[in-house]
C-alpha cells in the first residue's frame, strides 16, 4: 500500500497544487479584470450623462445631439448596449439611447426575430431585450408579439412584455393587459399593478369584464375601477356584484362602491354584515367605515356603530380585528353603542369594546375628569368601570402609564378602586 | 522521523485514503454546487436587471408584509434596527418588535424614540407564548406595534410575533440586524411571482462589526471590516449563500431560511406549530419541519434562496465569541438532524431526503471529527514518515487554495451581480481566500467539536455574545 501511495498519491498531491493554485489566480485576476472593465464602462456612462445634462447640448441641433449621443455609446459594447435596453436599474434617457443604438446595429428584422417564441435560456433575455428594444421603435408588430410574450408560459418573458406594455401605455397596451389577467400565467396582481399606472381611463374596457363568467375577471376589474369615478352609471353597474355568487367578487364590489359612493355603500353594505365569508364581513365593515368617516350627520355614524358592533363577537379573529379598527375611525361620537357592548353576553365583545373605548380616548378623558374633580357623568364613570372590569389588568396598568405623560394624581389608587368596584358589579 | 509498527503504519494508510475520499467527495461536492451556483447567478442576474420594481412599489395590490424583530437585551441597536424597518421602500408593511425580557434599556429606548404610548391588545393566541406584559403603540408611525414580553427565547417571541401579525406574509429578523432599504421589496417581488407555492425566503446578508452603519449617511454600499475575523466571516457567509443555497434553491432543498431575515408565509407557519422553543435556534428546525411537513402531505411549495444582499448583521469580534456562536449553530444542526433523520435517503422526501439531509448529515454534522481526524491523520502521517514534507505541503497547498475556489466563485459572482463592494475590498477578499483554511477554519473545527461535544450533553443554552466595542459616535440617540 505504501509503495501505491508514495508512486500514484503523491504526483497527483504536486499536480494538484499547480492546478488548484493555477485556479484561484486565472478566477481572482479575472474577477479583478471583470470589476475594473465594469468600472470603466460605469465611468463612461457617467461622462456620458454628464454630457447629455450639459446645457450647451440643447443649443445643438437634433441631428448634432443625436450624433454626440451616438458617439459616447460607440464606446459601450454592443452586447452591453443590447442588454441595457432592458435594465430597470438604469435611467429612461439612458435605455432608450441604448435602445436606438441596438437598432441601429442588430436592425429591426433581427430585432423582430428575437422578439418571438424563445427557445433556451439565452434565447429567452434576448427576447426579452429586444422586446424592450422594440418598445422605442414602436414596430406595428409590437402589440401582436407582446401579446404572445405575455401569455408565454415563462414567468420572466410574461413580466417584461407586461412592463413594456404598460410603458407603451395606449389602449390596446391596456387591452392586452386586460386580457393578460386570463390568459396569463403571470399572477392577476402584477398585471393589475401595470394597469394601475396606465394614465388613460380604463373603466370603459374593464367594464365588460364585470359581467365575464370568471370570478377572477370580475374580481380584477372590479378591483381596478376603485380609483375611478361614477361615471355613465359606473357604480350601477358594478352594485349587483355585491350580491356575486363569489366571495371575493362581493368583498372587491364593496370596498370599490365604498371608494367610489362612500354615502352611497350603506345600505348594501349592512347587508353584507352577515355574508357567509369572513373577508366579505370585514370589508363592508371597512365601506361602512369609510361612509361614517365621512358623513357630517353624527346619528348616521351611529347608525353605523350599531350595525358594527355586534361583530365585535365575530367567530373569525380578523373581522373582529376589522370591527374594532372600523368603530375607531367611526370617533368617539359613537361610544355608547360601543359601551352597549360591554354588556354582551359574549366575551370577545366585551373585551373588544373595551379595547375601543380605550383606543377611542374614552377612558383617558373620564379617568381625568375624575381625578380632576370635574364630575363626568355617571354614566360615564360606570362605563369606565365597566370597561377597566373587561380589559383586564393589563388596561388598568395601561391607563396609568399612558397618565404619566400628562401626570394625575392618584391615578394608582382611582384605577385600583375602579376595577374593584367593577369586578363587583 | 519516527519507525512506526506495521499496525500503525495500516491504521494510518487507511486514515490518509479515508482523509482523502472524504476531502474528494468534498471537492465534487463544492464542484457540483459551483456549477448549478454560476447557472442561478446567471439566471437571478438577469432577472433582477429585467424586474420591475417600480411597479411592485407603487401598487396597492402589492403583498402585505408583517415583519417581526425580536430583540433581547439590544440596548444599542434595537433603534437603528427599528429605523431601517421602518424605512423599507415596500408599499404596506407593519412592523411587530418583541422585546423578549430585555433587562438592559432595550424597551426605553424604543418608546423614547417612537413616543409609544401602552395598550391593551386583545390579540389571537394562534401559539402558546410566555405571557405578555404590555402592547405600544406608536404615536409617531402607526405601522409600528412594540410587544413587551417575559423572557423565552427567539422562537418564543418570534411566536409572540406572529399572534399579534395582520399579514400573510412574515418577514422574521433578528434585533441586531440592519437592513437596506429594498429589502422586503427584493423578496416580495420574487415571491410575488408565485404566492401559490412560495412559503418561504432568504436572502444573502453580510456580516459586519458595526451593521448600524447602513443607516448612517453617506452610506455607500458594503465594505469589508478592516478585521481578519469579521472579513472571514463576511466570506463565510457569502460562500454559503451566493454558491451554496442558490445552488440548493435550484435543487428544491434550500435547508435554511436564516434567522437574521427569513421571509414566511403565516399559514404555513401555524400550521407546522409556529417556531419550536425546544431546539437552541429557531431557523434551520423550522426550515426542516416545513419541508418535512409539505413533502409528507404531498402539497406543492417552494423554499427559495435569493442572492441579494440585504442585511448586515453584527458578527463577533473575538475568538471566543466566535466559537461560542459558532458552536450554538453545531449544536443546532446536529439536533434538528437527529430529529429530522426519518427524512435521511427517502425519496418521499425528493431532494430533501435524498440531498440535503445526507449533506447537513455528512459534511455539517460529521464535519468537525472528519477535520480533527484529517489534521491528526496528517501530522502523524508526517511524524512516521508514511508521507513526506514535499507531499505534505503539497496537500496543505491544495486544500488551502482548493477551499479558497468556492469563495473566490462567491465573491466573483456577488461582484457580477451587484458591483457594490469596491476594487480594494474585492482584492482584500480574494487574499483572504487561501489564508482561510489557516487562520479561520481552525476556529470553526474548534466550535464544532464543542458544539458536537455541547450536543451530546443536551445543552440549549443560546450564548448570546457580547456585541463589540464601537466609538461613541455611532451610539443612537436614546440608546
Amino acid at each position: 500500500m505504501f509503495t501505491i501511495f508514495e508512486a500514484q498519491v503523491e504526483p497527483l498531491l504536486a499536480a494538484g497544487f499547480v492546478i488548484t493554485v493555477s485556479l484561484w489566480l486565472v478566477l481572482s485576476v479575472w474577477v479583478v479584470i471583470d470589476r475594473l472593465r465594469y468600472d470603466r464602462r460605469q465611468r463612461q456612462l457617467g461622462l456620458i450623462r454628464r454630457s447629455l445634462a450639459d446645457p450647451k447640448l440643447i443649443e445643438l441641433s437634433l441631428g448634432e445631439r443625436g450624433a454626440l449621443v451616438r458617439e459616447l455609446l460607440d464606446r459601450v459594447p454592443t452586447h452591453v448596449i443590447y442588454r441595457m435596453t432592458g435594465d430597470d436599474e438604469l435611467a429612461g434617457w439612458v435605455r432608450e439611447e441604448c435602445a436606438r443604438m441596438s437598432l441601429a446595429v442588430i436592425g429591426l428584422p433581427q430585432m423582430l426575430r428575437d422578439a418571438t417564441p424563445h427557445r433556451g435560456a439565452r434565447a429567452k433575455w434576448r427576447r426579452i431585450s429586444a422586446l424592450h428594444v422594440l418598445l422605442h421603435a414602436r414596430p406595428t408588430a409590437i402589440h401582436a408579439l407582446l401579446r404572445v410574450a405575455l401569455a408565454d408560459p415563462d414567468a420572466d418573458v410574461a413580466s417584461a412584455a407586461a412592463t413594456v406594455l404598460q410603458r407603451i401605455g395606449d389602449q390596446r397596451a391596456a387591452q392586452i393587459l386586460i386580457d393578460g389577467l386570463r390568459i396569463s400565467r403571470l399572477p392577476a396582481s402584477r398585471i393589475a399593478a401595470r394597469l394601475e399606472r396606465f394614465t388613460i381611463p380604463l373603466a370603459d374596457l374593464l367594464r365588460p369584464l364585470l359581467t365575464d363568467e370568471r370570478p377572477e375577471s370580475r374580481y380584477w376589474a372590479v378591483t381596478l375601477l376603485r380609483e375611478h369615478h361614477d361615471e355613465n352609471g359606473l357604480a350601477a353597474a358594478i352594485m349587483p356584484l355585491v350580491d356575486d355568487e363569489d366571495a371575493p367578487v362581493r368583498k372587491a364590489a364593496l370596498l370599490t362602491l365604498g371608494a367610489m359612493l362612500p354615502l352611497g355603500v350603506a345600505r348594501v353594505a349592512t347587508l353584507r354584515l352577515s355574508d357567509p365569508a369572513p373577508f366579505v364581513r370585514s370589508a363592508a365593515m371597512r365601506a361602512l367605515a369609510q361612509a361614517g368617516e365621512r358623513s357630517p350627520d353624527r346619528a348616521r355614524r351611529k347608525a353605523i356603530a350599531s350595525s358594527i358592533c355586534p361583530l365585535l363577537a365575530d367567530r373569525e379573529w380578523s373581522v373582529r380585528a376589522t370591527a374594532k379598527d372600523a368603530l375607531v375611525r367611526l370617533g368617539p361620537g359613537t361610544w355608547r353603542e360601543v359601551a352597549a357592548e360591554l354588556s354582551s353576553s359574549d366575551g370577545f365583545a366585551r373585551n373588544g369594546a373595551a379595547e375601543v373605548l380605550q383606543n377611542l380616548g374614552v377612558l383617558d378623558w373620564t379617568l381625568r375628569g375624575i381625578a380632576s374633580g370635574a364630575h363626568p357623568t355617571d354614566e360615564a364613570v360606570d362605563v369606565l368601570r365597566r370597561a377597566l372590569r373587561e380589559g383586564g389588568v393589563a388596561m388598568s396598568k395601561a391607563a396609568a402609564l399612558r397618565s404619566k405623560d400628562e401626570p394625575i394624581q392618584g391615578v394608582d389608587e382611582l384605577l385600583r378602586t375602579l376595577q374593584l368596584e367593577g369586578a363587583a358589579s | 522521523m519516527i519507525q512506526p509498527t506495521p499496525g500503525v503504519l495500516t491504521f494510518l494508510h487507511w486514515s490518509i485514503v479515508i482523509t482523502f475520499v472524504y476531502s474528494g467527495l468534498l471537492a465534487c461536492y463544492a464542484v457540483g454546487m459551483g456549477i448549478l451556483a454560476v447557472i442561478e447567478a446567471g439566471f437571478r442576474r438577469n432577472q433582477d436587471h429585467a424586474e420591475d420594481y417600480e411597479s411592485v412599489l407603487e401598487s396597492a395590490h402589492s403583498i402585505p408584509v408583517t415583519i417581526i424583530a425580536p430583540s433581547y437585551n439590544e440596548e444599542l441597536m434595537a433603534v437603528p434596527v427599528l429605523k431601517s424597518l421602518l424605512g423599507q421602500a415596500y408599499p404596506n408593511i407593519e412592523v411587530i418588535a418583541v422585546d423578549d425580557g430585555s433587562t438592559d434599556g432595550t424597551l426605553a429606548a424604543m418608546i423614547k424614540e417612537y413616543d409609544l404610548e401602552p395598550r391593551q391588545v386583545f390579540y389571537r393566541n394562534s401559539l402558546e407564548t410566555r405571557p405578555v406584559r404590555m402592547v405600544y403603540r406608536s404615536r409617531k408611525d402607526p405601522r409600528l406595534t412594540v410587544v413587551s414580553k417575559e423572557n423565552g427565547g427567539k422562537a418564543d417571541a418570534l411566536n409572540c410575533g406572529i399572534n399579534f401579525a395582520k399579514y400573510r406574509y412574515l418577514c422574521c429578523v433578528d434585533g441586531d440586524t440592519m437592513f437596506t432599504p429594498d429589502a422586503v421589496l427584493k423578496a416580495m417581488t420574487m415571491i410575488s411571482r408565485d404566492p401559490a407555492r412560495i412559503v418561504g425566503a432568504a436572502s444573502f446578508f453580510g456580516i459586519s462589526l458595526t451593521p448600524e452603519t447602513i443607516g448612517e449617511p453617506g452610506y455607500d454600499g458594503p465594505t469589508t471590516n478592516d478585521h481578519l475575523l469579521g472579513d472571514f466571516q463576511l466570506l463565510d457567509m457569502m460562500r454559503a449563500f451566493v454558491d451554496y443555497r442558490a445552488a440548493w434553491s435550484k435543487l428544491e432543498c434550500m435547508m435554511c431560511v436564516s434567522g437574521g431575515y427569513g421571509m414566511w408565509r403565516r399559514d404555513v407557519v401555524i400550521e407546522v406549530g409556529g417556531f419550536s422553543p425546544n431546539f437552541t435556534c429557531e431557523d434551520i428546525e423550522m426550515t426542516f419541519r416545513v419541508h418535512e411537513h409539505m413533502l409528507r402531505t404531498k402539497r406543492p411549495y417552494r423554499i427559495i434562496s435569493l442572492p441579494n444582499l440585504i442585511a448586515q448583521t453584527e458578527g463577533p469580534q473575538k475568538i471566543p465569541q466566535l466559537v461560542s456562536q459558532r458552536a450554538r449553530w453545531q449544536r443546532v444542526t446536529m439536533e434538528t438532524i437527529w430529529e429530522y433523520r426519518r427524512m435521511f435517503l427517502r425519496p418521499t422526501y425528493r431532494t430533501v431526503g435524498m440531498l440535503g439531509v445526507p449533506y447537513y448529515t455528512l459534511f455539517e454534522c460529521f464535519a468537525p471529527v472528519f477535520q480533527v481526524a484529517s489534521v491528526v491523520t496528517l501530522a502523524l502521517a508526517l511524524v512516521y514518515g508514511v508521507l513526506g514534507w514535499p507531499s505534505y505541503l503539497a496537500f496543505l497547498g491544495m486544500m488551502a487554495f482548493g477551499t479558497a475556489l468556492p469563495t473566490t466563485l462567491a465573491i466573483s459572482l456577488h461582484d457580477r451581480g451587484y458591483r457594490d463592494f469596491r476594487v480594494r475590498d474585492l482584492i482584500r477578499m480574494l487574499l483572504l481566500g487561501p489564508l482561510d483554511l489557516f487562520l479561520y477554519r481552525p476556529i470553526l473545527m474548534w466550535a464544532g467539536l464543542v458544539g458536537v461535544w455541547e450536543f451530546m450533553r443536551g445543552d440549549k443554552r443560546w450564548n448570546k455574545f457580547e456585541r463589540n466595542a464601537r466609538p461613541r459616535a455611532t451610539a443612537p440617540a436614546g440608546a
